[in-house]
């Protein structure tokens, strides 16, 4: 079961290699190697505290990676920055800052202008686009805090979308989401890849994964399986990861 | 009737305000508001230092020394808040109480015949702004008014480089770290400026007068703007109309210039946390009510 995907003909979106990180002063990936191939929609799954979002925040450099290495579409990270998009936890996120919904997409072009150049004309189509295709744009003008935590999602996968990014990270994206809204998105995210782009995304509901994924890593502090998503939450992965089988593996 | 000094007391206090305004702004967004409280006692032993190495309270090396400590001081509540193992707040509240002893030590062994009075050692008064003066191109000018007016146009200048990564990372510091906006080294260079124009500040106008500035018209704007570029302008005139009415005040009542601009500014806020259109408690009453 594990290792199925390096028999896929595509590069890796996310490599690792021996890493191994600790948040908090606790180590959580200890030396940890994995490869997630480009072109997919790849699901990080496991149990509360399986290190899911250290393994993504070390792989952007937002943990400080204390060995191993890191390789982001076959490059280190800081040669692809702008090729990368992430969308954090909401927690992670000022809740009460003044913003409106179109600033917080606008952003998704910073990378590509830095510090002082002005937005574009561009810059704005795009920006007008990706809130389009997540279905905001008529919340433009809207203050954040007052979406809900489904529009609120949608704003922040536009501002991923608007800036282009070969490759979309996104850390338990589906939390305080409506279901209309998770299979907007997952549709979305699906429309990426078949672009050719790919996408990661920290998520804990294993019966999502199974259906609409394409690819999973299943952790528990190392790497339990990985590869094609029904092949790695079979039953009996699952017990090892989580010690006893969660409800959902009983119909694997 | 206003002499020329009420109109110094007033452009000093509304110069000091705009940049505290624009600084705080992002301390109040970040949740770092007690950050210019902790540098006012963290200077203490630079103050102290000073003294002992030169025998005088002099301004200018009072005011380097004491920049010195602010900034150990936002240094190491960064270093601790970065470990990750005390949080956000206690690193702050470790980190100046300690420096504030070793102030105090100083004071005691070697210095406790020297009357260190710390009020006119650095912690100034804005009534006696306009007394002290210096020679620029010929014109006598207050030196509180040179000092504030050049922070003022640094912190104006500084916002205005650093506006993108500020705003972004004060709103999502993962995302400006990942998209190569340095907003972590930029979230330390806002704490060394904010170290820095308070300590400026104190000496010119007092700490209390300093802390309310940073804080005060910062949080009236949050609750009465939904984008940080109109937050901003909102805290620059709350704190211009808080100079302005609190003089205003002071003068009608002969009393401390301080107090009143500090109650003026009180006062806004607390208009704008009942009446603000979207945010006040007046309107969320109402519309919990009706739902």
């Amino acid at each position: 079961m594990t290792g199925t995907a390096t028999a896929t003909p595509h590069p890796a979106a996310l490599s690792l290699h021996e890493v191994t990180a600790s948040y908090g002063g606790r180590t959580v990936l200890d030396n940890v190697t994995v490869r997630i191939p480009a072109g997919l929609l790849s699901a990080v799954v496991g149990p509360n505290g399986a290190g899911k979002s250290t393994l993504v925040k070390a792989a952007l450099g937002l943990v400080p990676a204390v060995r191993g290495e890191v390789r982001l579409l076959g490059e280190p990270l800081k040669r692809v920055r702008s090729r990368v998009a992430y969308v954090p936890q909401q927690d992670t996120v000022a809740q009460d800052f003044p913003i409106t919904a179109v600033q917080v997409v606008e952003m998704g072009r910073y990378p590509h202008r830095g510090w002082l150049r002005r937005l574009t004309p561009r810059d704005d189509e795009l920006v007008a686009a990706a809130m389009d295709q997540v279905g905001v744009l008529d919340l433009a003008g809207q203050p954040l805090d007052e979406l809900s935590g489904g529009q609120r999602q949608r704003v922040f996968l536009a501002r991923a979308l608007a800036q282009q990014a070969d490759l979309v990270i996104l850390d338990e994206p589906f939390t305080a989401v409506d279901a209309r809204t998770e299979a907007a998105l997952l549709d979305v995210l699906g429309e990426l890849c078949r672009d050719g782009r790919s996408v990661i995304a920290v998520h804990h509901d294993l019966r999502t994964v199974r259906e609409r994924f394409d690819h999973a890593v299943l952790l528990s502090g190392d790497v339990v399986a990985a590869g094609p998503a029904r092949s790695v939450l079979t039953a009996e992965n699952l017990e090892r990861a989580y010690g006893l089988a969660p409800l959902t593996a009983g119909t694997a | 009737m206003t002499t020329a000094d009420d109109l110094m007391i007033v452009l000093i206090a509304g110069l000091l305000s705009t940049a505290c305004a624009l600084l705080g702004s992002f301390l109040v967004l970040r949740r770092q508001a007690l950050l210019p409280d902790a540098v006012s006692h963290a200077v203490l032993p630079g103050i102290v230092l000073v003294f002992l190495l030169t025998g005088e309270r002099a301004s200018l090396p009072t005011v380097l020394g004491a920049t010195a400590f602010g900034v150990a001081c936002v240094a190491g509540y960064e270093w601790l808040r970065r470990t990750r193992i005390v949080g956000s707040d206690a690193a702050l509240a470790l980190v100046f109480p300690a420096l504030f002893s070793l102030g105090i030590l100083g004071i005691g062994q070697f210095a406790s015949g020297a009357h260190i009075d710390l009020d006119s050692a650095i912690y100034g008064d804005i009534t006696f702004a306009p007394l002290r003066t210096m020679r620029l191109a010929g014109v006598v000018v207050p030196t509180s008014l040179v000092i504030t007016g050049i922070a003022t146009v640094l912190t104006v200048l500084l916002v205005a480089l650093l506006w993108r990564p500020l705003h972004a990372s004060t709103f999502d510091p993962e995302f400006a770290e990942l998209g190569g906006l340095r907003g972590r080294a930029v979230g330390q260079v806002l704490l060394v400026a904010v170290a820095g124009l308070a300590v400026v500040a104190f000496d010119s106008v007092g700490a209390i007068l300093v802390i309310t500035f940073f804080v005060v018209p910062a949080s009236t704007a949050r609750l009465l703007a939904n984008r940080v570029g109109t937050m901003l302008v909102a805290a620059v005139a709350v704190g211009w109309l808080s100079s302005l009415a609190g003089h205003r005040a002071a003068v009608a009542f002969d009393t401390s210039i301080a107090g009143t601009i500090g109650l003026t500014s009180g006062a806004l806020f607390l208009l704008a946390l009942l009446f603000a259109p979207r945010r006040g408690l007046l309107v969320r009453t109402l519309r919990r009510a009706r739902s």
